[in-house]
């Protein structure tokens, strides 16, 4: 990789800010995921609670953007909503940049309607794929189903950077990123969750943390996959039930960012507290042991990230 | 209609359009200040944003507005004004530089997610800054520059041509009038222009957003690389929440800055007294 000598320069002249005025160092920044944004902004709260004076940015911009930013070496943490595709691993492995991947959580993918339409309560997978089609030939719920009231239906959803938007287009339409597009689209679950709370026929799909905290102005819509209709609960989500809607959550870390200290010692973090933290949030905890492997996975990288 | 019942009309339209703006002003301000009330107070000026509505502060926020405030006008105003002045006082008459001048003044009219855009390519990825203080003060001068530059160049050309001739027929150098003479009777007009080139920069947010500020930053900034934080992307953040109680932080917020800015017109109000 050829370095830009002018992009040298911005670093070169970024550090000597930080060490000309007495700085130490830059701060750990996280982005990616906003699906996964409550929890992190949860955990580096309670981080600089546990250790004051640690520096902490976490934003959030979707998962694609987030590990974009990650191969580039702009952010240290990125955030997904699901698993690095092969095309970004191999952008990643072209820029000579490592990273490790470290699941946190799980959760579902919950449909949302207006409170007061107590119509629509069970989706199937294939009324799914039907409405959030790219085909795009359903428009009223009376399209959908012949009892439904001919209401014309707003669409709101996250747009192609989400990881939330990639994923439920490909287990519930069958390819990532094949959607209707005439949806009102976003990057924050609280927007979708505002859309369709203002929209008494409006359908919805966000990140179980964002319905957690707007539940009292969303209704979720079960959704049968072909044994009943599983409601988007911790237990579902947890044992299976819920799937192919409920999925896993994941940090990437930068290998070179491990090295240091306030870096692993918030991943390190986020492992103990994601289990503490994330039902409140709407999230569902790993196993125990899935964070023990983690904290195994992570010691490694880092002893080889330090000579 | 006879001519003075036109002017009595148009009298009372005028009327009815101050009173428009008086209200319109009360209430933008009436609704921040009610939803504000509670919520502002030493420990939301002094401490850290938090998940917790009651707990969370715009520090942060506020020393990066700072910041902000002070590199834009440390890299906008002696560029603008130095401009203002080689436009006004030295540049030939010909058309390529009238050219160039309203070229330069229209870009005034940029809005300023463009420039935000700009800063994206330029400093953040193509410098390598990053969504950093120095990238978003180098955006923000990049705003903040046409404003100056016309707002000067104004209040450089209402200098009356008596004077310049006047003093160059004492013998004075083009420098020594235009230090002596030009820029001192330009003075109260240049500061006007200053701060409302610096007050238009420092509460935009859209910029700062097309940078990339994250939504969560734990601390206060202390050098211009470190992680962009202020006061407009803060009330953004928090007004795009749901969970109740952020609404108000997004208000107070809102008052921190407008608080801040008038500070700033107030500065610029006694400097221009002095000036006078």
């Amino acid at each position: 990789m050829t370095a830009c000598p002018v992009r040298l320069a911005g670093f070169g002249l970024v550090a000597a800010l930080a060490a000309a005025c007495g700085g130490d160092g830059v701060a750990v920044v996280v982005g990616g995921s906003g699906s996964l944004h409550p929890l992190s902004e949860a955990v580096a709260e309670s981080f600089v609670g546990t250790a004051p004076g640690r520096r902490l940015a976490v934003g959030y911009s979707g998962t694609a953007g987030g590990l974009r930013r990650l191969c580039r070496g702009e952010i240290d943490i990125s955030a997904a909503s699901r698993r690095i595709s092969a095309m970004e691993a191999d952008a990643c492995r072209a820029a000579g940049f490592r990273y490790v991947e470290i699941p946190v959580a799980r959760d579902g993918i919950v449909l949302v309607a207006h409170p007061s339409n107590t119509v629509v309560d069970c989706l199937t997978l294939e009324e799914l794929r039907r409405l959030w089609g790219p085909s795009d030939d359903v428009r009223s719920w009376r399209d959908l189903r012949p009892d439904y009231p001919d209401e014309r239906i707003r669409f709101f959803g996250p747009g192609p950077g989400s990881g939330t938007f990639r994923y439920f287009t490909e287990v519930v339409v069958g390819r990532p990123g094949a959607s209707r597009s005439d949806h009102y689209q976003t990057a924050n679950d609280d927007m979708i969750a505002r859309g369709v709370a203002g929209d008494r026929w409006g359908l919805g799909y966000l990140g179980s943390a964002a319905h957690m905290h707007n539940r009292d102005r969303l209704r979720a819509i079960a959704v049968d996959t072909g044994f009943g209709c599983v409601p988007p609960s911790a237990e579902a989500v947890a044992d299976g039930r819920y799937s192919p809607l409920a999925r896993e959550l994941y940090l990437y870390v930068g290998t070179s960012s491990l090295a240091r200290d306030d870096v692993f010692d918030l991943v390190a973090h986020y492992l103990d507290m994601a289990a503490r933290l994330g039902p409140e949030l709407g999230y569902v905890a790993l196993p125990e042991a899935e964070y023990g492997r983690s904290r195994a996975v992570l010691a490694a990288s880092r002893r080889a990230a330090r000579p | 209609m006879t001519p003075l019942a036109t002017r009595d009309l148009l009298g009372t339209a005028c009327r009815l359009g101050a009173a428009l703006t008086l209200t319109a002003a009360i209430a933008l301000l009436g609704v921040l200040l009610v939803q504000a009330l509670g919520v502002v107070d030493v420990g939301f000026l002094a401490g850290a944003p938090s998940r917790f509505a009651s707990r969370a502060g715009v520090g942060p926020a506020i020393a990066g507005t700072l910041w902000l405030a002070v590199l834009t006008a440390a890299l906008s105003f002696p560029v603008g004004i130095g401009a203002a002045v080689y436009f006004e006082e030295y540049a030939p008459r010909n058309r390529l530089a009238g050219l160039a001048g309203s070229a330069l003044a229209n870009m005034a009219g940029v809005p300023p997610v463009v420039f935000g855009v700009a800063g994206l390519a330029l400093f953040v990825r193509g410098m390598g800054l990053g969504p950093t203080i120095l990238a978003a003060g180098l955006t923000l001068a990049m705003l903040a520059l046409p404003t100056v530059l016309v707002t000067s160049r104004t209040a450089l050309r209402e200098v009356p041509r008596g004077v310049r001739d006047a003093a160059s027929a004492l013998g004075a150098t083009r420098w020594q009038v235009i230090r002596r003479q030009v820029l001192p009777a330009a003075g109260p007009g240049i500061v006007t222009g200053l701060t409302l080139a610096l007050t238009r920069t420092v509460g935009a947010a859209a910029p700062l957003l097309v940078l990339g500020a994250p939504a969560f930053v734990t601390h206060a900034p202390r050098t211009p690389g470190d992680i962009l934080t202020a006061l407009p992307t803060q009330a953004f953040t928090w007004s795009t929440r749901t969970e109740a109680d952020f609404a108000a932080l997004a208000a107070g917020t809102a008052v921190t800055l407008l608080v801040l800015l008038l500070t700033v017109n107030l500065g610029a109000l006694v400097l221009r007294r002095r000036l006078r």
